[in-house]
């Protein structure tokens, strides 16, 4: 049977392989052997060019082949495929390019979704295992003063996944022209008057700045908040892409366009050289901007994979959702707050104070 | 009725050579007790109050008197103090007792820059002590300030009465001046009369609440650290900033004036005095 999907096994043992992280390797669960990503993307070549050509073969109807049954809207989202392992049917969006089989487990590519145009051409490898990931999240739980006592203790990590998340990364210039109005002002005194001379400047800053790689994340499905904050990824670690580093875990394809992404690297760098322009207008004591022209001048723009681990915990009926860089371990996820121990610290500083200060002015 | 200077200088005269602290049967028109130079009030009020003045004196055997004058250096020289000294012995004013001046109180009140003196004399000392003094002008120096004359000399009467019979019943009116801001020698150092002043309450609600909010926005900012970037500050080529125009022209020059406030020189509560067989609190009302 054509299939649109693929894993990468154990040329000893033909156990699946899934890829290591820390050990830049591709390794196998059952024999305990390691691989280089370039042998394995070798030796699959053939493998991973068929399905890839199978899946621009397909026509996904939206139908699901079990029962037959109508899927309606979200049908069109729906593809169908099956596990090259076990056969089961593996029903994904649109986009996945990288999935786990949900009867056999064995990690599960989809070429097509990452190849020909679609073909990323970056990708940065993830260096922390689930295990860290956890670690990594009681971390993040530490110092937290308000943090409830039975979040942490009773905390119940709903799902964690290893994403590789699709990303756009913008290389440009920005140019900035800014206008200010600045004063610097000094006091004398005349008699029993105090005379304050102010004078008046009219400031104009222009200037540009370079930006290579800014990240915008390309998924619908990741919050653009979660994954501004787990920035920045170490770009000197960053890889041509290839599939052998997607086995074990889960990858996306892009699913907001470039064009529709661009805006967002725009203003931040329109924002950066802004603020840089800014950042010169030194010895006055009041700035104020009356004025900006700011341009972008396009550069290239790459495709990337960038490894996040997703993590859920729930706690009193709702979840909290974390975000791991992958590569830095840098962890972004909103905590609850205790009321008690929020309300409890606030008299606890409050109060004495309080009481300190009538004492005093009332002795 | 016009009182003027001299029914003052005629009735503290007769007090004088008669040589008896008070008439307890005063003559009707006759100032005894109350002796308004400064015409403040009608011939009711001042009857009035004569007639509460007498009565104190004729139950209790002191006398407390009122001394309402235009401006208190046209009685004397020295200050407020020393001229409450001079018109109480010239005019032979207060019982004669045990102490070096004649027992009883006397409320001195100068009318022009509006200041006050509140005396015990001799025994009387013992009775409206410099607590007792500042506890009765919580009464009447509210009256004054609001020119309602009448009714401040009849408190200040009232006042006498109850320190002189809180002391008979042997619990006189007696306590720590601190309490109004004065330190043990008599000294105002404090500017409040009692409870928080509005800067104090302000003090201290900002602080009790503004400290533990910063330390509790602080932790609390800890709890949160999803946020959209708005620079992109990671991603900046190294040097590849080019400034291609640095401009600041000067355009002009302004200039204000603020009048320095001098600091004021009034000190705020009066103050103690005591000595030669008295002892009293003076001040502005």
């Amino acid at each position: 049977m054509a299939t649109e999907v693929t894993n990468y096994k154990c040329p000893n043992c033909t156990g699946p392989l899934r890829f290591g992280g820390i050990s830049d390797r591709l390794e196998c669960d059952f024999c305990g052997s390691s691989f280089t990503v370039e042998y394995i993307e070798e030796l699959n070549k053939d493998k991973t060019e068929q399905a890839a050509e199978n899946f621009q073969g397909t026509e996904f109807t939206g139908e699901w082949s079990g029962g037959g049954e109508e899927w309606g809207e979200d049908g069109e989202h729906i593809r169908v495929y099956h596990c090259p392992s076990c056969s089961a049917e593996l029903i994904c969006d649109d986009t996945t390019a990288a999935t786990s089989c949900p009867y056999c487990n064995n990690p599960t590519v989809v070429p097509g979704q990452l190849s020909g145009a679609l073909k990323p051409d970056y990708v940065i490898p993830f260096r922390f295992t689930k295990e860290a990931a956890v670690a990594q999240l009681k971390e993040h739980y530490k110092g937290r003063w308000f943090l409830p006592k039975e979040f942490s203790a009773q905390n119940h990590i709903e799902d964690i996944k290893g994403v590789y998340v699709p990303f756009w990364l913008y290389n440009g210039v920005a140019e900035g022209d800014v206008a200010y109005l600045a004063t610097r002002s000094h006091t004398h005194r005349e008699g029993d008057y105090e005379v304050t001379t102010t004078e008046h400047y009219n400031i104009r800053r222009s200037g540009s700045l370079e930006f290579k790689n800014v990240p915008v994340d390309a998924s619908s499905k990741m919050p653009d908040d979660h994954m501004d904050s787990i920035e920045p990824f170490d770009y000197s670690d960053m890889k041509d892409f290839s599939m052998a580093y997607l086995p074990g875990f889960l990858a996306d394809k892009y699913d907001v366009s470039e064009e529709a992404s661009r805006e967002r690297a725009e203003t931040r760098c329109e924002n950066t050289v802004e603020s840089a322009l800014r950042n010169t207008v030194i010895g006055y004591e009041s700035v104020m901007e009356i004025g900006k022209n700011l341009n972008i001048r396009r550069g290239s723009v790459s495709y990337a994979l960038m490894p996040v681990w997703m993590l859920t915990t729930k706690y009193k009926d709702k979840n909290y959702l974390f975000a791991m860089n992958g590569q830095t371990g840098k962890m972004a996820g909103d905590l609850p707050t205790s009321m008690a121990k929020l309300w409890g610290l606030f008299a606890a500083i409050g109060v004495p104070i309080a009481a300190l200060l009538t004492f005093l002015f009332l002795r | 009725m016009k009182k003027r200077l001299f029914a003052l200088a005629l009735a503290l005269l007769m007090l004088a050579a008669l040589a008896i602290p008070a008439l307890a049967d005063s003559t009707d028109g006759m100032m005894v007790y109350i002796l308004d130079e400064a015409d403040i009030l009608t011939y009711n009020e001042w009857q009035l109050l004569e007639e509460k003045a007498e009565k104190l004196y004729a139950e209790y055997g002191i006398p407390a008197y009122i001394v309402i004058v235009d401006d208190y250096s046209d009685y004397g020289s020295g200050g407020i103090w020393d001229v409450a000294n001079s018109i109480w012995d010239n005019n032979s004013l207060g019982v004669p007792g045990s102490y070096e001046r004649a027992d009883g109180f006397m409320l001195l009140m100068s009318m022009d820059e509006r200041d006050f003196d509140n005396r015990s004399f001799g025994k009387g000392q013992e009775i409206l002590t410099s607590y007792g003094q500042l506890v009765i002008e919580d009464d009447f120096l509210g009256y004054f300030r609001n020119d309602n004359w009448y009714a401040g000399f009849d408190a200040y009467l009232s006042g006498v009465e109850y320190c002189i019979t809180q002391y008979n019943s042997g619990t006189p009116v007696d306590g720590d001046i601190g309490e109004y801001g004065y330190n043990e020698n008599g000294e105002y150092v404090g500017t409040r009369e009692k409870g928080f002043s509005l800067g104090e309450i302000i003090i201290t609600a900002l602080a009790s609440l503004g400290i533990p909010g910063i330390v509790v926005g602080i932790g609390q900012s800890k709890m949160k650290n999803v946020h959209k970037k708005y620079e992109a500050m990671d991603y900046i080529v190294p040097n590849s900033m080019r400034l291609t125009r640095q401009q600041d022209i000067f355009t002009h020059v302004t200039q204000s004036r603020r009048r320095i406030e001098r600091e004021s020189s009034s000190g705020g509560g009066g103050s103690f005095h005591s000595g030669g067989g008295s002892s009293g609190h003076s001040g502005k009302f």
